[in-house]
C-alpha cells in the first residue's frame, strides 16, 4: 500500500458536470482529490480487506440477533422502546438490506482493524462506484497507468444485481428514493441509487424527508398523494425512529431499505459488544461501554464516539490521559463508547482511512479517504486505488 | 478483474432532465406501434370457479385471487359516504372502511382477471392479476347490468365476459393514490442538529 503522485486529468472539472458529480470541492475545499492514488498488491486487497469485512460483518449479523432478543441490550443500544417490536420483527422477518460501509484503519502491513460501521446511510458511493471507476478507465486510455492497473471496485454491478433480486420480492411495486433537503452529497447518492434501480428495471420516485406526508390510513405518502410501500431512505433509523411519523411505521408496513436492524449495526454500542463476545479477534479494538473499563484496560489511550454521531463528529481522543484530537458536532446527548485508540497511518502529510464496502454480505470494493487530522469528517478528501 | 466490467450506462450520464424523459417517451411511443399492446385475461368471480375453468393451477388460482384483493384493499376508490358509492357500484356492493382518523366507503372486489401468461410462468416479477369491480355508468339502477371496471376505472368487458383482451398497461398494479392529511413528521432530528455550527448547510446526514 503506496501512495503515488499523478498527474490530474487535464478535464476532469468538466467531466464531472457532465455526470452529474457536483460536490467535488465542497465548502471552497477539494473533496475529490485525484493528483495521487493509493496502489495496492492483490493480496493486500482480498486478505487484508475483502476477506475480514466478509467476516465482521457475519459477527455484526450474529449480533444483532442477541441483541433483538435482550431488553437489557435494546436499552443499552438507546433504542426507545416504543419501536422495539418494529425493530426486532424486520429482523425476524428477514427485511432484505442493500448495502453497508465497514471503515477500517489499515496501512498495508498489519491487520486491519474495525473503527466502525456505516451499515445504515453509507454516503461517497457515487464516488466509489462510478468516479474512481472512471479515473481508472481515463487514466489507463491516457497511457499514465498500466493497463494491468486494476480496482477493487465492483461495486456498481453488484449493487444493480442487488436491485433486480429486491425487485423479485416487491414486484410491480414503486421504489420511493428520500434524503433530506440541502444535502447536496445525500442527494446526489440517492440520485445515483435510483440510478441504478431504474437500470434493474425498478420504477422509482423521489420525495425529501420532510415532504413525507401521512394519509388517514397511516400510510406515507409522496408530494403527490401516491402511497409509499417501498422506500429507500439516506436517513439514519435513529432519528426517524424518535420522530412524530415513527408512530405509523409498523402499520405504513413499508419495505425500508436500510431495514430497521440496521439501527443496531450502524450503533457504536456495537463496538464493545463485538470485543465482548469475539475478544482478541485480529480486525477489533478493544471496545467497551464505560470510561472506568476503557481506562483500566487501555492505559488511557482511547477514542470517546457517541452512540449515535456521523461524519467523524463529536470524537475524542486521548493519548497516556491527555487529549490529543477532538471534533464538536450535534452528537452525544445518547451516551458514549470507548475504542482502543489506533491512529490512522499517515502517507506523506495525510491520515488516511479504508472504506470497505459490502451489498448485502458481500464485499465488493474500497474507497480510500485522507485527512490532515486524526479524524475522518465528511469533508475528508476522497482518492482513487489501483491495483498491482 | 476486481472491478465492474462496464458502468458506463447511458442512463447515468446527466443530461437535463427533460431532453432524457422527451427521448424516452419518443421511444416507447415508436415501441408501441409495433409490439402488440394487448393481452389476454381472463375474469373470475371466486377462486372456485377458477379452478373449475382447468385454465390454472388451484395453486395460482388462490394466490391470484389473493393478490388482487390486496390490490383491490389498496386502490379501489374510496368515498366519504356510501350514496356515492353505491351511484358507481351499485346497492350493497360496497363496505364501509374504518381506519384510525376516518372512515370511507369502497366497492368490494366481485372478481379478478388474470393473465393468460401466468399459464406458463411462474410468477417472478411481471404482474399477472388485478381487481374488478362490478361498475354501473351513469349510476347505478337495478335494471342495468354493470360492467367489469378496474380500479382506476378502465372498463374490461359486460358482466357477464370470462375472457377480455386489455391493454397491457391495464394489467399493470396501479399506485395506490390517497389524500394526505399532514407532513413534515419526519425531519425534525436534522431541523435541530442544524442550528448546531452556526447554520451552516450540511452537505450530508449519511456518513
Amino acid at each position: 500500500m503506496i501512495r503515488l503522485p499523478i498527474e490530474e486529468r487535464a478535464n476532469w472539472e468538466q467531466k464531472a458536470r457532465e455526470y452529474g458529480f457536483k460536490f467535488h470541492t465542497m465548502y471552497g475545499e477539494k473533496y475529490w482529490d485525484e493528483s495521487a492514488y493509493y496502489q495496492f498488491t492483490l493480496a493486500q486487497i482480498e486478505e487484508g480487506l475483502e476477506k475480514p469485512t466478509e467476516e465482521i460483518h457475519q459477527m455484526c449479523l450474529h449480533l444483532v440477533d442477541r441483541v433483538v432478543a435482550d431488553e437489557v441490550l435494546m436499552r443499552k443500544f438507546r433504542l426507545p422502546e416504543a419501536q422495539w417490536d418494529f425493530i426486532r420483527s424486520s429482523w425476524l422477518n428477514k427485511a432484505p438490506s442493500l448495502y453497508s460501509r465497514l471503515d477500517f484503519c489499515y496501512d498495508g502491513k498489519g491487520p486491519a482493524k474495525l473503527l466502525e460501521n456505516n451499515a445504515d446511510t453509507p454516503t461517497s458511493l457515487y464516488e466509489t462506484g462510478f468516479w474512481q471507476w472512471l479515473w481508472l478507465e481515463n487514466s489507463v486510455d491516457a497511457g499514465k497507468l498500466a493497463h494491468s492497473a486494476d480496482q477493487f471496485n465492483i461495486v456498481q454491478e453488484k449493487l444493480v444485481n442487488r436491485f433486480i433480486e429486491l425487485k423479485a420480492h416487491n414486484p410491480g411495486e414503486i421504489l420511493h428514493f428520500a434524503c433530506c433537503k440541502e444535502t447536496e452529497e445525500d442527494r446526489g447518492t440517492v440520485q445515483y441509487l435510483q440510478d441504478c434501480a431504474e437500470e434493474a428495471g425498478i420504477e422509482c420516485r423521489f420525495v425529501y424527508i420532510e415532504d413525507i406526508g401521512v394519509d388517514v390510513h397511516g400510510c406515507y405518502t409522496d408530494l403527490d398523494d401516491i402511497v409509499i410501500t417501498w422506500l429507500f431512505k439516506l436517513y439514519p433509523w435513529e432519528f426517524m425512529l424518535n420522530e412524530e411519523f415513527a408512530s405509523f411505521l409498523t402499520a405504513s408496513r413499508v419495505q425500508f431499505l436500510e431495514p430497521a436492524w440496521k439501527a443496531i449495526l450502524s450503533n457504536k454500542a456495537i463496538l464493545p459488544l463485538l470485543w465482548e463476545h469475539f475478544p482478541d479477534h485480529p480486525n477489533l479494538l478493544p471496545a467497551y461501554f464505560d470510561e472506568t473499563s476503557a481506562a483500566q484496560h487501555l492505559s488511557g489511550s482511547y477514542v470517546k464516539k457517541p452512540v449515535f454521531s456521523r461524519e467523524g463528529a463529536n470524537i475524542a481522543m486521548f493519548h497516556n490521559g491527555q487529549g490529543i484530537a477532538v471534533s464538536d458536532g450535534p452528537y452525544g446527548e445518547e451516551g458514549f463508547v470507548y475504542q482502543a485508540l489506533q491512529p490512522l497511518p499517515k502517507f506523506g502529510s495525510s491520515y488516511t482511512l479504508i472504506g470497505s464496502w459490502l451489498i448485502d454480505n458481500e464485499a465488493v470494493g474500497i474507497s480510500v479517504r485522507e485527512d490532515s487530522g486524526l479524524i475522518t469528517k465528511n469533508l475528508s478528501r476522497f482518492l482513487p486505488h489501483v491495483i498491482i | 478483474m476486481k472491478r465492474s466490467k462496464q458502468v458506463l450506462i447511458p442512463r447515468l450520464i446527466k443530461s437535463p432532465s427533460f431532453a432524457l424523459k422527451s427521448l424516452a417517451v419518443a421511444v416507447s411511443s415508436v415501441l408501441a406501434v409495433g409490439c402488440s399492446t394487448k393481452e389476454e385475461v381472463y375474469i373470475f368471480k371466486s377462486i372456485e370457479e377458477c379452478d373449475a375453468s382447468g385454465k390454472f393451477t388451484e395453486q395460482k388460482c388462490e394466490t391470484a385471487y389473493r393478490k388482487a384483493l390486496q390490490e383491490a384493499q389498496k386502490t379501489a376508490p374510496r368515498y366519504k359516504n356510501l350514496k356515492d358509492c353505491e351511484y358507481e357500484f351499485g346497492a350493497q356492493n360496497c363496505q364501509e372502511q374504518k381506519s384510525t382518523a376516518q372512515s370511507f366507503f369502497m366497492p368490494a372486489m366481485a372478481g379478478f382477471m388474470v393473465s393468460q401468461a401466468l399459464q406458463g410462468s411462474n410468477y417472478g416479477s411481471s404482474h399477472y392479476y388485478n381487481p374488478l369491480f362490478y361498475h354501473y355508468d351513469r349510476g347505478y339502477s337495478r335494471y342495468k347490468s354493470p360492467k367489469w371496471t378496474t380500479s382506476d376505472g378502465v372498463t374490461i368487458g359486460n358482466s357477464a365476459s370470462s375472457k377480455a383482451s386489455v391493454r397491457k398497461g391495464d394489467m399493470k398494479p396501479k399506485p395506490a393514490v390517497t389524500r394526505t392529511m399532514s407532513r413534515g413528521g419526519f425531519g425534525s432530528t436534522v431541523a435541530a442538529k442544524t442550528s448546531w455550527g452556526g447554520g451552516s448547510k450540511k452537505s450530508s446526514w449519511g456518513g
